[in-house]
């Protein structure tokens, strides 16, 4: 199968918690070889599974986040506060491609990981670090997860329900937007270098990423000096948009009127034809005025109907409109069927567990090579004993040393 | 100054050639993760221009084609074409662009492409090695294929307005689930459809075939929520976080908002008790671990927040990064413009425009240390360099183009 646009790059991946991983699961399913390091010194979060391992079972290899993020890849464990330790990771950089790290800015350096050094051994390395604000900057020694960056980024203050608090974004936004986002970046550094043979350094800021997603808001201030409203489900375009309650327990539709055409449509569908020709209706400015009352009357429609009638029945009128589903429904939504977003996965200790893979279809690329994410060390004698040229017994006094830990 | 081509010399891309038949965020934002890093992108337009030239801000609130600053923004670097696919003419120029492009970004209804004659194996056909990347709502095939779409549908049906609020609410009849304030969904989506075309470009290398890319806007919503996810597979029912009890990231202060996580983590809560200056009731073991914290939060809570109302959001973001404590404020955009680290970082760039005057927008995210970011040139006249494409590039006579802008297949810009 074609499915292996990457193969014969090596990727030695200092990733931890969420972005990090994330990032390295495009590249591993490529055909990247992935060699995760990992040690107790420094157990990623996700590892320690508070009260989420499989089937309540905690344990360092039965974690949901970590397994669902951590696929496609190699586990080698090395002690990075051992001289040893740190030697075996240059050694393993001497023979990569790419460097990806999460760390907090500085992390890195303080190891002894810093660019210039691995430069030297290796000048071609790509190296790609992301953190809350950056390498460098006056408050680049800022520590936090995408969810608290985010509000650096000015995103949450645009974010929030009408005339309340702002508010954050779920499914832990942005972290995995921002592993995306590294994915990219280590691929057009990548790019570069087999064009010119020159690697290259990278430094990425989590905020600063965001920042570059809401230019509307940023520009709107920049231009008017005006702080732009939270407007919760409605829209400074477009009128009526709203997320109205459905037939059923906590169930919801998302419906967004972008054209006159469309109103027509809803009004229709609505059993209000004479809405259709009514001039106070007549624009998105006159629909905003009177938002509340056609509020009123959508809701009466939509509270008898199920979400996924709402869509469909609109979706035929012209109207944009969808269900809100929940992870449940989205497991068996028929739009998703044949997106091949939802994989099993079989896991060496929990066997076939159902994940997220990753998005897109390729006409090409059957299906992204995915390997199960491995256990706590899985590969660190095959790593050790092959590409890092250890004999059987230096790994076995490694281990016994604590830094193969 | 830029060059003949429209690409730059020095960027990491600068060797790849971009058609970009797109409007709106989706297409346009994949089209410059290209052009910032120096591709040639040619941006093809309908007579009319792109719908972002109707969409704000714009300066003084005075609506202009040519001064959207969404337009702007998501358009530095291009270049720009116009025309009218509903011409056979104008098709048959598409085409030939695409025939010597590495990569077509096109947001097309999925069915128009075979319909219009611009489906991907007429346009392969003369160029074995394109890479089309089709952005649409819901992908190019299943059940909701020709339904329409936007950032605020994806958003909620991708999954992720459940669980947006993350803070809890009390009462889910009145607080349905939300919409972010910035279209994440259409620019999300831009960032995956980019990266599958980079892949393509890799997989091109590799096995010497262009290939059809379907990005879905849904599908790319939906790989954002993939811890619930993972929790129904691992055997947990997941939490929705609208609606559980737990610890809110954003949290009041004296003036305005902070987004603060101290209970995750025990060394965080261990610093915020030094912040707040060790009060008896912090010190109490039963809050010295995260399960503590979660199993008291109602009463860690609410005696955070009353410290919290005490001190403003740049008091508590110095004190936390004094300490390595996550916390960030919840700024305004008047702050983040005005944020010293993103001046250290030159992260806003001014960008002078023929009409638009010089507008400030974000640059680059990420610095590069051999092939910087750059901006070369502002974002397209529509109609622009209609005529250096057209006799140019694809070899037409003015007569030629004076034809086909009669005819209303082209337009020339009026600067």
């Amino acid at each position: 199968m074609n499915n292996r646009p990457l193969e014969g790059v090596r990727v030695a991946d200092f990733g931890w918690i969420l972005a990090g991983p994330y990032a390295t699961a495009w590249l591993g399913s490529l055909g990247a070889e992935v060699i995760r390091i990992e040690s107790q010194s420094r157990l990623d979060f996700h590892r320690q599974n508070l009260g989420a391992g499989a089937d309540g079972q905690p344990g360092i290899n039965r974690g949901a986040v970590f397994n669902s993020l951590n696929f496609s890849r190699k586990s080698l464990r090395l002690n990075l506060s051992t001289p040893r330790g740190l030697e075996l990771a240059k050694e393993l950089i001497r023979h990569s491609d790419i460097v990806t790290e999460n760390y907090a800015a500085g992390v890195m350096e303080k190891m002894g990981l810093a660019y210039e050094t691995l430069k030297a051994i290796n000048p071609g390395i790509v190296m790609i670090a992301t953190s809350p604000l950056g390498q460098v900057g006056p408050d680049h020694a800022a520590t936090g997860w995408g969810p608290n960056v985010q509000a650096y980024a000015g995103l949450p203050h645009l974010t929030g329900y009408e005339g309340g608090a702002p508010s954050g974004l779920g499914g832990l936004y942005p972290d995995f937007m921002i592993g995306t986002v590294m994915a990219f970046t280590a691929l057009s550094a990548l790019h570069a270098r087999n064009r010119t043979g020159e690697g290259q350094y990278v430094d990425l800021s989590m905020a600063a990423i965001v920042s570059t997603m809401i230019p509307e808001g940023i520009m709107e201030f920049a231009m008017n000096g005006r702080e732009p409203p939270r407007p919760g489900n409605r829209s400074p375009q477009n009128a009526p948009r709203g997320v109205y309650r459905c037939s059923g327990d906590d169930k919801w539709a998302a419906i967004e009127v972008e054209s006159e055409e469309a109103w027509r449509g809803l009004a229709r569908a609505l059993g209000k034809p004479e809405w259709a020709s009514e001039e106070r209706f007549a624009s998105a400015e006159g629909r905003r005025a009177a938002h509340d009352e056609i509020d009123a009357a959508i809701t009466a429609w939509t509270r008898e109907r199920s979400h996924y009638e709402v869509m469909h029945t609109l979706q035929a009128a012209g109207v944009n409109a969808a269900p809100c589903l929940d992870p449940h429904e989205l497991l068996e939504d028929q739009g998703m069927a044949d997106r091949d977003l939802y994989v099993e996965m079989d896991h060496p200790e929990v066997g076939p567990r159902k994940i997220s893979g990753l998005p897109g279809r390729y006409s090409d690329i059957e299906a992204y090579d995915y390997g199960p994410a491995p256990l706590f060390g899985q590969h660190s004698e095959e790593v050790c004993t092959g590409l890092l040229g250890l004999s059987t017994e230096e790994y076995e006094q490694l281990v016994a040393e604590e830094v193969i830990w | 100054m830029a060059s003949e081509s429209g690409g730059g010399t020095d960027g990491a891309l600068s060797d790849l050639r971009v058609v970009e038949y797109a409007q709106g965020v989706t297409g346009p934002f994949c089209g410059k993760a290209f052009a910032d890093l120096g591709a040639d992108v040619l941006k093809v337009e309908p007579p009319g221009g792109d719908r972002s030239r109707t969409h704000g801000p714009f300066p003084n609130d005075e609506p202009h084609p040519e001064k959207s600053g969404r337009f702007l923004y998501l358009n530095t670097n291009k270049r720009g074409v116009t025309l009218d696919i509903e011409d056979e003419a104008g098709r048959e120029l598409l085409r030939e662009l695409a025939a010597s492009a590495d990569i077509l970004i096109a947001d097309l209804p999925p069915t128009a492409y075979g319909e219009l004659g611009l489906d991907y194996e007429t346009l392969s056909a003369r160029n074995a090695g394109l890479i089309m990347v089709c952005t649409s709502p819901f992908g190019l095939t299943g059940p909701y294929r020709d339904y329409q779409g936007s950032a605020f549908t994806a958003f909620h049906i991708g999954g992720m307005g459940r669980e947006t609020p993350y803070n809890e609410i009390t009462d889910s009849e009145a607080f349905p689930p939300l919409v972010d304030g910035g279209d994440q969904a259409d620019y999300l989506t831009g960032w995956t459809a980019a990266t599958m075309a980079l892949i393509a470009v890799f997989h091109r290398s590799t096995y010497g075939t262009g290939q059809l890319l379907d990005v879905s806007a849904m599908e790319s919503v939906a790989g954002m929520t993939r811890m619930p996810i993972a929790s129904i597979g691992y055997g947990h029912e997941p939490k929705i976080s609208r609606e559980k009890a737990n610890f809110p990231w954003v949290m009041p202060c004296k003036d305005g908002h902070v987004s603060f996580a101290p209970f995750l983590m025990d060394h965080w809560w261990r610093a915020v008790v030094d912040m707040m200056g060790s009060p008896d009731w912090a010190v109490s073991e039963a809050f010295a671990t995260t399960m503590g914290r979660v199993q008291n939060a109602d009463v860690v809570e609410p005696l955070t927040v009353e410290w919290l109302m005490e001190h403003t959001k740049q008091e508590i973001y110095e004190m936390a990064l004094a300490r390595n404590v996550a916390c960030f404020p919840v700024n305004t955009m008047e702050e983040v413009l005005n944020s010293r680290q993103y001046a250290a970082r030159d992260f806003f760039v001014d960008v002078e425009h023929p009409e638009a005057g010089t507008q400030r927008q974000p640059g680059a995210a990420g610095i590069y240390s051999s092939t910087p970011w750059a901006v070369r040139r502002p974002a397209p006249l529509l109609g622009e360099h209609t005529r250096d494409v057209v006799c140019g590039e694809l070899g037409r006579t003015e007569e030629e183009l004076a034809a086909l802008a009669a005819s209303g297949a082209v337009e020339e810009g009026s600067g």
